[in-house]
């Protein structure tokens, strides 16, 4: 049993860690504000927010329409961002 | 300490250490599935069985947890840690040459990593991944004793 200990120690702190990083990641995980971001990765002072307001991840991945590249698309972020601004955002919807 | 013990305990606390990586990576990446996939999705070299990769790479993580967990199994398990990282970290620097803005899809807190952050930390568990391996491989607490000559067989 002693050969165990220390592996399963390990094991329940993954999952301890797991659940207690889902969780902080769920909450930022709502609703984001996205920008088109331009050929340099910047996004323009003016730039519109896309989609007309705050909405999901997967709902900016399905409706981006952008094609071309690997690139960044659209850049989201939790709360709006003073622009212009290079920054990457909280998460990212990509050119492929 | 003695030389073998001190070697024992850096192979058992590296063996932690693997466990809980990969139990929490894996673990992560299922309770993420999704967004884990769209991101392999937008890989280049992972795109064509984006599906199949979200799902069999977090699994294979937990599996090689389990090996890593059962004494007898640990020297093959560190084994497989060595080539797992040695992949993960071939792949990162394939993705920070050809398409570095692609966010990373690995799991929990190393999403917030970036490319270079991250291929450094891979390489660093990737060199104590090996070396526990190695030592484990030369570390024998049971030698057979040829009984005639005396000498290890």
């Amino acid at each position: 049993m002693k050969k165990y200990l220390l592996g399963i120690i390990a094991v329940v702190a993954a999952i301890g860690f797991s659940s207690f990083t889902t969780d902080e990641k769920k909450a930022a995980d709502d609703i984001y504000y996205f920008y088109m971001v331009d050929e340099n990765g910047v996004i323009q002072a003016g730039t519109p927010v896309q989609f007309g307001g705050q909405v999901t991840l997967s709902y900016a991945n399905a409706n981006d329409g952008c094609t071309g590249s690997t690139a960044h698309c659209l850049r989201g972020f939790i709360s709006q961002p003073s622009l212009p601004t290079s920054q990457s955002g909280d998460v990212q919807t990509l050119k492929n | 300490m003695k030389k073998e013990t001190l070697q024992i305990v850096f192979i058992e606390s590296n063996v932690a250490l693997f466990i809980f990586l990969f139990v929490y990576t894996g673990v992560n990446k299922l309770m993420d599935y999704s967004a884990f996939r769209v991101v392999l999705s937008k890989s280049p070299l992972l795109s064509f069985a984006s599906s199949f990769i979200a799902w069999f790479l977090p699994v294979i993580e937990l599996i090689v947890s389990l090996i890593l967990l059962m004494p007898f199994t640990r020297k093959l398990g560190l084994l497989i840690s060595t080539s797992l990282m040695a992949t993960f970290t071939f792949y990162l620097a394939y993705m920070i040459f050809f398409t570095p803005n692609l966010p990373c899809s690995c799991g929990g807190i190393f999403n917030n990593l970036n490319w270079t952050e991250h291929l450094i930390l891979n390489i660093v568990l990737l060199v104590i991944a090996f070396t526990a391996w190695w030592l484990s491989k030369s570390n024998q607490r049971f030698i057979a004793i040829n009984r005639n000559s005396r000498t290890p067989v």
